[in-house]
């Protein structure tokens, strides 16, 4: 076998078991840090042997056992020794026995590294890099830069929180139905950080973790609009070229319709209870992909799907999205009168508020001011794509 | 694992509260303490006296600085300390949800790093 071939099967396991295995190997101890480096060095020995001895039948159990032995050496060392009783060590592993070399026969330790991840007790500006990190794989500079903060500091941030959960011992547990209400939302929120920080590379790592979220929580319906959410804009990301394109003018041909099958599937999953922001969220987005079945955009269950939203979770976002929609059911004067109704100091520099504002203002047959509030909102804007859209309208 | 729960809060006294919500409060303590007691994981407790009674000591050279009051005069002072013994921080945050102190002041949970028994240092784990 060449290098080659060593190199490719250890890119895919990587891709498909990383998260697994760092959750397996950290869960013991609760030294993230430590589970991290004993997999990097596992990857590492694999690079080595398998090109001349072959990949093994078992790739992952091949590397937990590798990794898995590492961070017993460390456990085991002077300097462990000395910092905290071994004793204590091996009664926790106890509980969680890694010694199982097959990770399909191991239940899902993800699960409990996700809510260690978004843990109240963790920075909340450290709770979405740790789960790319930690579960995803990603690497830390690839963070850094989606997050727009030099790699140092980003660097910074991670050790610290990994510290911090090894340090206080946070405990890798899945929370009780009790607590489980008050701290769904932090993992969710972190899972859906990472969505819209991946989602333009295309890879779906992020819907790949929502929907196992989803999975091994079983019926939390909020975990299921979640993924759905995140599915069915996937879906819409297939047909996504360099320009800026709004959702109702996007060619429905170039969404992908295994996907929206999909997150339609898993809002079903969600149930009929009163719904949530992120169920909500993923019914708006499933109106929108109906589109591509029915030829039109209907308008009016998105005003229903908005006021809800608005009310479930009245954030600045979706009070200027409602308004958008009303534009549509009640025409633009209706429309600007509720963005009228919004906090003036808040929506100053809130590039979306002055985006619609210029589409409503140009319904309404007022051309000048459209164009004025495009250039407003076009200065506002980070994506140079939106910027270049919404430019290209004030002219 | 140990954890030290410190409280902070506005100090009162029982002409500003009411001698009422002052025995309140004694009794709200004396049932944590009994339930604490109870689960087995109470190590030590403490009530502080009200921080006007603080003297803060320094040494700088040779020189023993000894000043009246606490080392930071802020609203909220620190006014007692439970050591307790649990497995992991949620354990502990359980428990420092409890403290009737959460509801008037708050409740900073901090891990010990090491602790003494019979004169010798140990790590906290």
């Amino acid at each position: 076998m060449s290098a080659d071939a060593a190199r490719a099967v250890t890119e895919r396991v990587a891709r498909t078991a990383y998260g697994r295995l760092v959750a397996l190997l950290a869960a013991p101890t609760g030294d993230l840090a430590l589970a991290e480096d004993a997999l990097a060095g596992a990857f590492e020995r694999a690079l080595t042997t398998w090109p001349a001895a072959g990949v093994p039948g078992n790739p992952e159990g091949w590397l937990l056992t590798v990794a898995r032995n590492r961070v017993r050496d460390v456990w085991k060392s002077a300097a462990h020794r000395t910092s905290a009783p071994l004793d204590d060590a091996a009664g926790h592993a106890a509980v969680t026995p890694i010694d199982d070399l097959d990770p399909d026969a191991i239940p899902d330790e993800r699960l409990r590294l996700l809510f260690v991840c978004a843990h109240p007790a963790i920075d909340p500006a450290a709770r979405t890099p740790l789960m790319l990190q930690t579960v995803l794989g990603f690497e830390a500079a690839r963070i850094a830069s989606a997050f727009a903060v030099p790699p140092a500091t980003m660097a910074q941030r991670l050790v610290r929180a990994k510290r911090k959960i090894r340090d206080v011992r946070i405990p890798f547990v899945v929370p009780g139905r009790q607590a489980m209400p008050a701290r769904l939302p932090a993992v969710l929120e972190a899972v859906y950080g990472c969505h819209a920080l991946t989602w333009d590379q295309g890879d779906g790592e992020a819907q790949y973790l929502a929907v196992t979220l989803a999975t091994l929580l079983g019926t939390e319906p909020e975990a299921w609009g979640l993924a759905s959410l995140i599915t069915l804009s996937l879906a819409r990301a297939a047909g996504r070229g360099e320009q800026y394109v709004p959702i109702e003018q996007q060619d429905p041909r170039t969404w992908d319709r295994q996907l929206i099958v999909e997150g339609g599937l898993f809002l079903r999953r969600a149930g009929s209870g009163p719904p949530g922001r992120f169920q909500l969220e993923a019914a708006i987005q499933a109106v929108h992909c109906d589109r591509a079945r029915t030829g039109e955009v209907d308008w009016a269950a998105l005003r229903v799907l908005y006021t809800a939203l608005v009310h479930v979770a009245p954030s600045l976002g979706s009070r200027v999205a409602r308004a958008a929609v009303t534009g549509r059911t009640d025409g633009p004067a209706a429309g600007l009168a509720e963005l009228a109704e919004l906090d003036a100091a808040q929506v100053t520099s809130f590039q979306p508020f002055h985006a619609v504002r210029a589409d409503l203002l140009a319904r309404a047959k007022r051309p000048a001011e459209a164009a004025e509030a495009y250039r407003t909102a076009a200065a506002l804007a980070t994506d140079p794509a939106v910027r270049d859209h919404l430019a290209a309208r004030g002219r | 694992m140990r954890y030290t729960l410190l409280m902070h809060y506005t100090e009162q006294t029982p002409e500003t509260l009411g001698a009422e919500a002052m025995a309140e409060g004694r009794r709200a303590m004396t049932d944590y303490t009994a339930t604490l007691q109870q689960a087995g994981v109470l190590i030590a407790a403490e009530v502080l006296q009200p921080s006007a009674a603080t003297t803060t000591v320094s040494r700088v050279g040779d020189e023993l600085r000894i000043q009246d009051g606490p080392f930071a005069d802020t609203k909220e002072q620190l006014g007692g300390t439970f050591v307790i013994d649990v497995p992991d921080l949620d354990a502990a945050i359980e428990w420092a949800g409890r403290v009737p102190a959460a509801t008037w002041g708050t409740v900073e949970v901090r891990p010990g790093a090491m602790y003494v028994t019979d004169g010798v240092w140990r790590p906290n784990a």
